[in-house]
C-alpha cells in the first residue's frame, strides 16, 4: 500500500531544458482564472501578467481575496477545475505551457520543478505520518530514490533548514515540532527536489514575529545557494520589502502596479500602492504621522465595478474611473499601473505619500492623509 | 502503554459491579419464587423443594450441600446481599449459577454452546460491514455528487431507518419464500437455523441472510461515516501539500488521505463488534440463530433469569474488553495519542 504512487517517473525534468531564446524562466501572460459558481461567476484572477527569471524574488502584495494566491495555485495546476476555468492567458515555464500541460506531465513539474509552501504550518503536515516519510516522498516519486536514500537524504535537508538533532526529528511526528520548526519542515521538503521556483504563500503569516524573520532569513540563504527564484505571496508589505526584486501589487484579481521594489516603495504611481504604503505602521506613530487604513472593502469579484476596481475606495476617484476600466500605463522600466492618471506627473506627484521620493510638496500629506 | 492498560481495568471493576448489582437486584424483586416457576404445575415434595432450594442458593447450606436448619426445624433464607457476593464468587470460578430449566444445567455450559454460534456470525458480519462500508463510502466521497454517490447516500438511509428484524424478514420472504417459487425450489437460501449434521445446504449458506440483516444498518453507518471522513480529510491543507509535492489524485487518496480517515470509522467497527459479541437478540431469534442473543431471548420470555444475568455478565465483560481494545488501536493510528510515551505524560 505505501509504494503505491510512487513509480519511478521518466528522468527528464524540465528544469534541464534550457530557457528558449527571447523567454523568461516563468512568464505569466494576461491570466484569468474565473470559478463558475451558483452566485455567478467570480473572476478570481482577472489579467495578470509578470515575467521572473532564475535568482530572482518576486513579491505579490494584496489584500484577502485580491486573488494573490489563486494565481499561484494556477500556477502549480492545484485548483480544482470545475468550478475553476482558465479563461484566457497562458503561463509559460522555461517556454513551455504549464496550462496545456496533461494532468501526468503536471504532476512531474508540481514539487520537482515548481514547489510551494503554505500558510499554515500547522495543518500542512500530515499527522499520522513520520517528518521522514512526508521529506522523502517527494525525492522518492521525482528522483526515483531508494526509502533508505531518500531518509538519509531528509536527514541532511532538516540538517540545511537548521532543525538541532535531525537523526532523530527524521523519525518524529508532526505534532512533536512548534510551528515554527514545522515550516522549516516545509521549505525542506520544497527544496527537497531542487526545484527551479519556489512559491511561498504567506509563508509567516501564522508564526510569531521572532520566527517570521529568521523563516525570511532561511529562504534567501537557500535561494543564494540554489539559485531558484522565488514569488513571495504576502499581505504584508514589510516582508517584500526585505527580499523581493520585484513587487506586483494586486487588487480584486488583478494586478494594479508592477515595479521593482525601488519602485514600489519610493516611486508608486497607482493610488492603492499609496494606500498600501501608507498603512505600514511605524515604530512611532504620533499625530504628525498618522497610521492610515485604506477605508472601505474590496469589491465583491462576482460584480466588479464599472469602472477602475479601486474608484469606490480611491479618494482621488473622477467619474471617468466609476464609467472607464484604466488602461495599463507602463514605463520605460517595465514598471507599469493600472490607473486613469498614473500617467499625470502632476498628480503623482501631489499625492504620493511621504515615504515617496517623488514626493515633493508637503502639503499634500495631508490630503493622503484624510483619504 | 501498560500504565494505562492497568488503570483502564482497574476502571472495569465499579462498572462490572454495579451492572451486575443493578441486574441481581431486579432479578430478585421480580414477583415469582423460582422453586415455583421450575415446578410448575406439579407439587413438590419437600426434601425435593430443599434440595431444588440449596441448588439454588436461596438456603443456607452446610459444606456438603446440606441444607442448614433453624431451631424450628426450617431452612434459612440466604440474604441478598450474601447471595450477591456468592454470584460474584462464583464467577472467579466461571460458575454463572444454573438455568431455572433445562434441568438444572449450569449457565457457563449453555452459553459456551452458544457463544461459538454468536461470534462466528458477528465474524462474518463485521467482514461485510467492513469492506462493503469502507469501499461504498470511499468511491461515494471520491465521485462525490455521482450517481453512484446519490445511490449509496440513498441506500444508506434506507438501511438506517429500516429496523433490523423486519429487514430480515424481507430478506426471508424474498430469498427464501419468492425466490424459492420462482425458480420452482431449485434455488432459495436457508431462512432459519444454523446448519448441523442433517443439514439442507452447506453450514456456509446458513449465514448469509442472518450475517447480511446483522450488517446491514452497520454497514450504512460505516459507509457514511468513511464518506463523510474521507471528505473532510480531502479538504485538509496536508492533502494540498501532498498534491503540490507533485502525488497524483490517487496517490495522495491512497497515501495521505485513508490513514487519516479510517481512525474514527475503525473505532465505530470496533465498538459495533462489541455490540454483535453481545448478541443481536433480534437477528437472532428473526433467524432461529441458537447464538446468545436468542438464548437470552427464550430466557426473558421463560423468566429463566439465571441465563438473563449471566449472559449480561457476559456482555459487560465482553463490550468493556473491546473498548480497551479499540481504545488502544487509536494509538497505532494516531501518534498523537501514542498513549504514555514520554512526551504525553
Amino acid at each position: 500500500m505505501f509504494g503505491i504512487g510512487l513509480k519511478k517517473r521518466a528522468k527528464q525534468d524540465l528544469r534541464d531544458t534550457p530557457i528558449p531564446e527571447g523567454h523568461h524562466l516563468l512568464e505569466v501572460n494576461d491570466l484569468k482564472m474565473y470559478f463558475h459558481t451558483q452566485d455567478g461567476i467570480v473572476k478570481a484572477v482577472n489579467g495578470v501578467s509578470y515575467t521572473l527569471d532564475r535568482g530572482e524574488t518576486l513579491g505579490v502584495v494584496g489584500e484577502s481575496g485580491s486573488g494573490k494566491s489563486v494565481t499561484s495555485l494556477t500556477i502549480m495546476g492545484l485548483i480544482d477545475m470545475p468550478p475553476g476555468k482558465v479563461e484566457g492567458g497562458d503561463v509559460l515555464y522555461r517556454g513551455k505551457s504549464l496550462i496545456n500541460m496533461t494532468e501526468e506531465e503536471m504532476e512531474s513539474v508540481r514539487g520537482n520543478d515548481i514547489a510551494m509552501i503554505f500558510q499554515d504550518p500547522m495543518t500542512s503536515l500530515n499527522p499520522v505520518y513520520t517528518i521522514g516519510r512526508q521529506l522523502s516522498e517527494g525525492m522518492r516519486l521525482h528522483k526515483g530514490m531508494g526509502k533508505k536514500e531518500a531518509l538519509e537524504r531528509s536527514v541532511e535537508l532538516l540538517r540545511m533548514v537548521g532543525i538541532p538533532n535531525a537523526e532523530q526529528r527524521v523519525k518524529e511526528y508532526p505534532h512533536e515540532f512548534s510551528g515554527g520548526m514545522r515550516q522549516r519542515v516545509m521549505i525542506a521538503m520544497a527544496l527537497a527536489c531542487d526545484p527551479d521556483i519556489l512559491i511561498a504563500d504567506e509563508p509567516t503569516t501564522a508564526l510569531d514575529v521572532t520566527i517570521q524573520a529568521q523563516i525570511i532569513e532561511l529562504m534567501q540563504e537557500m535561494q543564494q545557494k540554489n539559485g531558484n527564484a522565488i514569488i513571495m505571496i504576502t499581505h504584508d508589505l514589510g516582508v517584500v520589502a526585505d527580499i523581493a526584486d520585484k513587487i506586483m501589487v494586486m487588487y480584486a484579481g488583478s494586478p494594479v502596479e508592477f515595479g521593482t521594489r525601488d519602485e514600489i516603495f519610493y516611486n508608486p504611481i497607482h493610488p492603492y500602492t499609496w494606500g498600501l504604503n501608507r498603512s505600514i505602521p511605524e515604530p512611532a506613530i504620533d499625530e504628525k504621522h498618522p497610521l492610515t487604513p485604506i477605508k472601505g472593502n474590496p469589491p465583491s469579484l462576482v460584480d466588479l465595478p464599472k469602472g477602475c476596481s479601486f474608484a469606490p475606495r480611491c479618494p482621488y476617484a473622477t467619474d471617468k474611473c466609476h464609467n472607464e476600466v484604466p488602461p495599463i500605463y507602463t514605463t520605460e522600466t517595465g514598471h507599469y499601473a493600472k490607473c486613469h492618471y498614473c500617467n499625470d506627473k502632476d498628480f503623482v506627484a501631489k499625492n504620493a505619500p511621504a515615504t515617496s521620493r517623488t514626493k515633493t510638496a508637503p502639503i499634500a500629506e495631508k490630503k493622503g492623509a484624510d483619504a | 502503554m501498560i500504565k494505562y492498560i492497568i488503570k483502564r481495568v482497574l476502571q472495569f471493576i465499579p462498572v462490572f459491579l454495579g451492572v451486575t448489582l443493578i441486574l441481581f437486584v431486579l432479578q430478585n424483586v421480580v414477583p415469582g419464587d423460582p422453586i415455583k416457576l421450575i415446578a410448575g404445575e406439579k407439587k413438590l415434595d419437600p426434601q425435593t423443594e430443599i434440595n431444588l432450594r440449596a441448588t439454588y442458593h436461596l438456603i443456607e447450606t452446610d459444606e456438603n450441600g446440606q441444607a442448614i436448619l433453624d431451631e424450628n426445624g426450617n431452612t434459612i433464607e440466604t440474604p441478598l446481599w450474601k447471595r450477591y457476593l456468592q454470584y460474584i464468587g462464583g464467577l472467579f470460578h466461571g460458575d454463572l449459577g444454573r438455568s431455572y430449566q433445562q434441568n438444572g444445567k449450569p449457565v457457563a455450559e449453555i452459553l459456551g454452546e452458544k457463544y461459538p454460534y454468536t461470534i462466528r456470525l458477528a465474524i462474518v458480519a463485521i467482514i461485510i460491514e467492513s469492506i462493503i462500508g469502507i469501499v461504498a463510502g470511499m468511491i461515494s466521497a471520491i465521485k462525490r455528487y455521482s450517481a453512484w454517490d446519490v445511490g449509496v447516500t440513498l441506500t444508506t438511509s434506507a438501511l438506517v431507518a429500516m429496523p433490523a428484524f423486519w429487514f430480515g424478514m424481507l430478506q426471508q420472504l424474498f430469498w427464501g419464500v419468492f425466490l424459492k417459487n420462482v425458480t420452482g425450489g431449485s434455488f432459495y437460501l436457508p431462512i432459519s437455523g444454523a446448519g448441523g449434521p442433517q443439514a439442507e445446504f452447506v453450514d456456509a449458506v446458513y449465514y448469509i441472510l442472518p450475517a447480511l440483516t446483522l450488517a446491514a444498518v452497520s454497514t450504512a453507518y460505516t459507509a457514511r461515516i468513511m464518506r463523510s471522513q474521507l471528505l473532510e480529510v480531502l479538504n485538509q491543507d496536508y492533502i494540498r501539500t501532498a498534491r503540490a509535492k507533485g502525488l497524483s489524485r490517487k496517490a495522495v487518496i491512497i497515501r495521505h488521505a485513508i490513514k487519516n480517515a479510517l481512525i474514527p470509522v475503525i473505532t465505530y467497527i470496533g465498538m459495533d463488534f462489541g455490540g454483535m459479541l453481545a448478541g443481536a437478540i433480534l437477528t437472532e431469534t428473526v433467524f432461529n440463530w441458537p447464538g446468545v442473543g436468542f438464548e437470552t431471548y427464550r430466557a426473558i420470555t421463560q423468566r429463566d433469569w439465571p441465563i438473563v444475568l449471566g449472559s449480561v455478565t457476559v456482555i459487560v465483560i465482553v463490550v468493556m474488553v473491546i473498548n480497551l481494545v479499540v481504545d488502544i488501536s487509536y494509538a497505532f493510528l494516531d501518534p498523537r495519542i501514542r498513549l504514555g510515551s514520554s512526551k504525553s505524560e
